[in-house]
């Protein structure tokens, strides 16, 4: 089914996708990260291997502890959740009459929380749970209600950020393997979405099993990048 | 009414949820703001709303058939009824649009009639917004949630359903259209401060909400263009930018939000404009005072709806009525709206009272002065959790496709301040439901 | 048409260029003679370049002739020409119900009340419109210098009216706004002119049976020898060429006008 959509439209039902996404996974590693370091022993730099992963410069000057509350807080971070949340809403709030109000909802309620917590810098992450659940709302009411290529974009976006993630974080070969025969269903039916020489280049390396195994970080790297030039709108 | 006060924080966080807010520029900073909500809705019973209903209709009638005879034979005029200044001096008259008839020669489609109830309890016309009248988002969403956290006080009233203006608006739309294409909103963008009505009516009347670029005319028909630069045709835009951005080649040349010769498609009758270029003739504070003429002039009716005692300084008699009674007369600007340009004598010093005289003696034309009506109080619950008054008015909503209907709702506004009759949300008003009883 | 007339050929072209080029461009012109009761048009053609824009025509709400269209392909010039023979009897437009609309007051042509008391003060001897509308135009000649570049599109009558400097259009503008000031009906009018290589503004006055032309640029009551295209209450009203483009970059764009009239 053809939406009717514009182009800049449909460029933010894709990031919407991605950012949603990326808040929901985001703040399930946090929880991990939380939990780990419980377990960590004294003399050991908590909180060290999530940011790296995250890209984060793990500094001398400040603590780990300090730069973990900046990932979830602040506003001025980019790839802080409160930034992904603030993303969110970004694109969504021009998107109201295609995704509709009870979806949009969702990310209104996330963005009111975090801005809440991120006043009183709550230390406990379980307070956010909240996010979390209404994440899983939004993308249920967002299964119910939207389709064509509307719904299509939005799931575009979840699953590439959901390769992504998983790719960053270290997640076994069969999760990125089924995520991205995922994506290529859509890259079957809506050809034009995607740029059709990345997608084969980008199959090429993901399907490449020894070639993850001999250099995860090289594999890594590559598959990063070629996410990133798939998507053409 | 217990019920509606004890729910009074759930409601106000289901309007959060659905984002329910205005955005105000505070020194070039763009914030959204809450629209505060009182849970004291107004109450209309049956019978006055007829009364109400059936004056409304009349008085949008004529404003629309002014407006087709102003854009074409000028009888009104030649009949000596308004005086010619009070049409091709106005700001709002566009010669641009002399000659064009509309669709269903219907200018004001939309239009937001702003009243206040007397003390006596008669209900008098303040204003008349036939351009981009805003606000009635506001009771729709608030009635939805209302409904969700008072399912008794509803089942126990018998009120009118408002959450039809969606409907009301998509049959008009469909009339302009005439199936020549989608409907579309424009939005100026999500930085307007009505961005959350545009959006939300979007959503309610399926149609396609547009943003400045989406939209191009080619070969004289308006089109959206899609995701593949497919050109998807437009039959009818509701547009929520003014007249003057709306074409920068047949308007203001450095517009942005505009589409290039919009104006000769609309000329042409590709595309039907609600509501249409050049209404701003109409609803003029100057030619507010001649509108139960029109009433009269147009449809041979006795007005069932009166206006506030208005003056204006271009007639002679009124000009010293106005000079000598000043300190008791609200003086408004014709050009202003938003509750800007409204100036209370009662609350000027004399300096101040007689530097507005000489503007008046300057430019008589510019102004009207009206009596101060004593208009009624509703109670709110104000910051400390008890009811307090406040003066409220009303703005009504006549929508006119194939047929002029009233929806059955409107936003009453009240003040913020216990003491000022100035209702606008610009200025910080907050806003109640407004219930149409089926039953007195 | 009756009495004596005379036939002009004439050519009016206006070209921009970008650089770089524009990627596609919107146009609405004012460019093609009007008809009226001491104006004919014998023939014309109005031809636009690139070839393949799509060209319109109407009419806008002051019975002006109009040219619009697009062009959608990239470009980096855009060239109108009109062209043709016009047949003319003395300057005079038959007009028995004149719009009210020249009676009062356009965003350019707003009088305030020093220049209201001098225009009733240099007119005072006119016995009537036509005699007041000469005297003005006189009086004008005498306060106005003519000089390029001191004024643009925006400028307001009462500011030509302070500053004494001018072209065609700022005379034109300030005599419309005088002449309304004292009720007198007036239009600005633009066109082209015998002897002068581009447009040229002039006014319109209204005698209660037809309106007549007046040139204050030149002094001159006009009776031959100008080729009327549009009017208005000022030149926002009927400007002769306005486009928008778009494009990726920062344009520059430069205008070339030439106008051409001879009398046959």
């Amino acid at each position: 089914m053809k939406s009717i959509l514009s182009a800049n439209k449909a460029n933010r039902l894709f990031w919407l996708g991605r950012y949603a996404e990326r808040g929901y996974i985001m703040l399930h590693l946090m929880r991990k990260a939380y939990d780990e370091v419980i377990d960590v022993p004294v003399g050991e730099v908590p909180y060290s291997e999530f940011l790296k992963k995250m890209d984060v410069y793990v500094s001398n000057e400040m603590t780990t502890s300090y730069q973990m509350m900046d990932q979830i807080y602040n506003p001025e971070t980019v790839t802080s959740l409160r930034s992904i949340i603030e993303m969110m809403m970004d694109n969504a709030i021009v998107l109201r009459s295609e995704i509709l109000s009870e979806s949009f909802s969702y990310i209104e309620l996330c963005r009111d929380l975090i801005r809440a917590k991120s006043a009183t810098r709550e230390t406990n992450i379980t307070e956010l749970q909240p996010i979390t659940d209404w994440l899983l709302a939004f993308w249920g009411c967002i299964r119910e209600r939207v389709h064509g290529d509307t719904y299509a974009l939005l799931e575009i976006g979840r699953l590439l950020e959901h390769l992504d993630m998983c790719i960053r974080f270290d997640y076994k070969y069969y999760r990125i393997e089924e995520t991205w025969e995922m994506i290529q269903k859509y890259t079957r039916s809506y050809p034009d979405m995607f740029d059709a020489v990345q997608a084969a280049r980008l199959h090429a390396l993901i399907i490449d099993k020894e070639a993850f195994k001999k250099d995860p970080q090289d594999y890594k790297n590559k598959v990063l990048n070629g996410i990133n030039c798939l998507v053409l709108v | 009414m217990k019920e509606l006060l004890a729910a009074r924080d759930s409601v106000n966080r289901w309007m959060e949820r659905y984002g329910v807010r205005f955005g105000v520029y505070k020194n070039g900073v763009f914030n959204e703001q809450i629209f505060p909500f009182d849970a004291i809705p107004r109450q209309i019973p049956a019978k006055e709303w007829e009364m109400l209903e059936k004056g409304l209709i009349q008085r949008v009638k004529a404003l629309n058939m002014f407006l087709y005879d102003i854009y074409h034979e000028k009888k009104i005029v030649a009949d000596g009824v308004i005086p010619k200044e009070f049409t091709y001096e106005s700001k709002g008259y566009m010669p641009e649009c002399e000659g064009i008839t509309p669709a269903l020669n219907v200018y004001a489609h939309i239009a937001g009639i702003d009243l206040v109830q007397a003390k006596d309890g008669k209900w008098l016309i303040l204003e008349d917004n036939l351009r981009i009248p805003s606000g009635a988002s506001y009771p729709m969403i608030a009635r939805k949630v209302t409904r969700k956290a008072c399912p008794q006080t509803f089942r126990d009233n018998l009120i009118a359903d408002n959450r039809n203006y969606g409907m009301l608006l998509k049959q008009m739309m469909d009339d302009v259209n005439g199936g020549r294409g989608i409907n579309c909103i424009l939005t100026p963008g999500r930085y307007n401060s009505a961005f959350f009505e545009h959006s939300y009516l979007a959503e309610k009347t399926d149609a396609i909400l547009a943003f400045p670029g989406d939209l191009i005319v080619e070969d004289n028909k308006l089109y959206y263009v899609g995701l593949y630069q497919e050109k998807i045709r437009v039959g009818a835009i509701y547009r929520r930018v003014s007249d003057e951005y709306m074409d920068p080649l047949a308007f203001e040349p450095s517009s942005l939000l505009g589409v290039p010769n919009l104006m000769e498609a609309y000329k042409a009758g590709n595309v039907g404009v609600i509501n249409a270029f050049g209404n701003g003739v109409a609803d003029d504070k100057g030619i507010y005072y001649f509108v139960p003429k029109m009433v009269k002039y147009y449809l041979n009716e006795e007005p069932i709806l009166e206006n506030a005692p208005t003056y204006l300084p271009f007639f002679k008699e009124d000009y010293e009525y106005i000079l000598n009674n000043i300190e008791k007369l609200v003086i408004k600007d014709v050009a202003e709206a938003g509750g800007y340009g409204v100036m209370f004598g009662r609350d000027m010093t004399p300096e101040r009272l007689e530097e507005v005289k000489q503007l008046i003696i300057k430019e008589p034309r510019r102004w009207i002065a009206q009596e101060v009506i004593d208009f009624i109080d509703l109670d709110i619950i104000d910051e400390t959790g008890n009811p307090s008054p406040r003066k409220c008015d009303l703005r009504a909503f006549v929508i006119t496709g194939k047929e002029t209907k009233v929806w059955k709702s409107g936003l009453t506004r009240f003040s913020r301040n216990p003491n000022s009759f100035v209702v606008n949300s610009s200025q910080g008003g907050g806003f109640k439901d407004t219930w149409v009883m089926e039953k007195d | 048409m009756t009495g004596e007339q005379r036939r002009y050929q004439f050519r009016y072209m206006t070209e921009a260029s970008f650089t770089p080029a524009v990627s596609s461009h919107f146009f609405k012109l004012r460019a093609i003679p009007c008809l009226n009761s001491c104006q004919r048009v014998e023939s014309r053609q109005l031809s636009v370049l690139p070839s393949g824009c799509i060209l319109n025509e109407s009419t806008d709400g002051l019975g002006n002739l109009l040219q619009f269209g697009e062009y959608h392909s990239p470009h980096d010039y855009f060239r109108m020409t009109s062209e043709g023979i016009v047949c003319c009897e003395k300057y005079r437009v038959i007009d028995a119900s004149p719009n009210d609309i020249y009676l009062f007051p356009s965003k350019l042509t707003r009088c305030d009340l020093p220049a209201q008391e001098w225009a009733q003060e240099v007119t005072k001897q006119g016995a009537d419109t036509i005699g007041k509308a000469t005297l003005l135009m006189h009086a004008i000649q005498q306060r106005l210098t003519y000089q390029r570049y001191a004024t643009n599109n925006a400028t307001s009558a009462m500011e030509v009216f302070e500053r004494g400097l001018g072209v065609c259009q700022d005379y034109a503008h300030l005599m419309t706004a005088l002449c309304r000031s004292m009720g007198i009906r007036a239009r600005y009018v633009n066109g082209l002119v015998l002897g002068e290589g581009e447009t040229h503004a002039w006014v319109e006055v209204h005698d209660g049976a037809a309106w007549l032309g007046f040139d204050p640029t030149y002094d001159k009551i006009i009776d031959w020898g100008y080729i009327k295209i549009a009017h208005g209450r000022d030149v926002s009203d009927c400007p002769s060429n306005r486009g928008q483009f778009f494009a990726r970059t920062n344009i520059e764009e430069q205008l070339t006008i030439i106008c051409e009239m001879k009398e046959l």
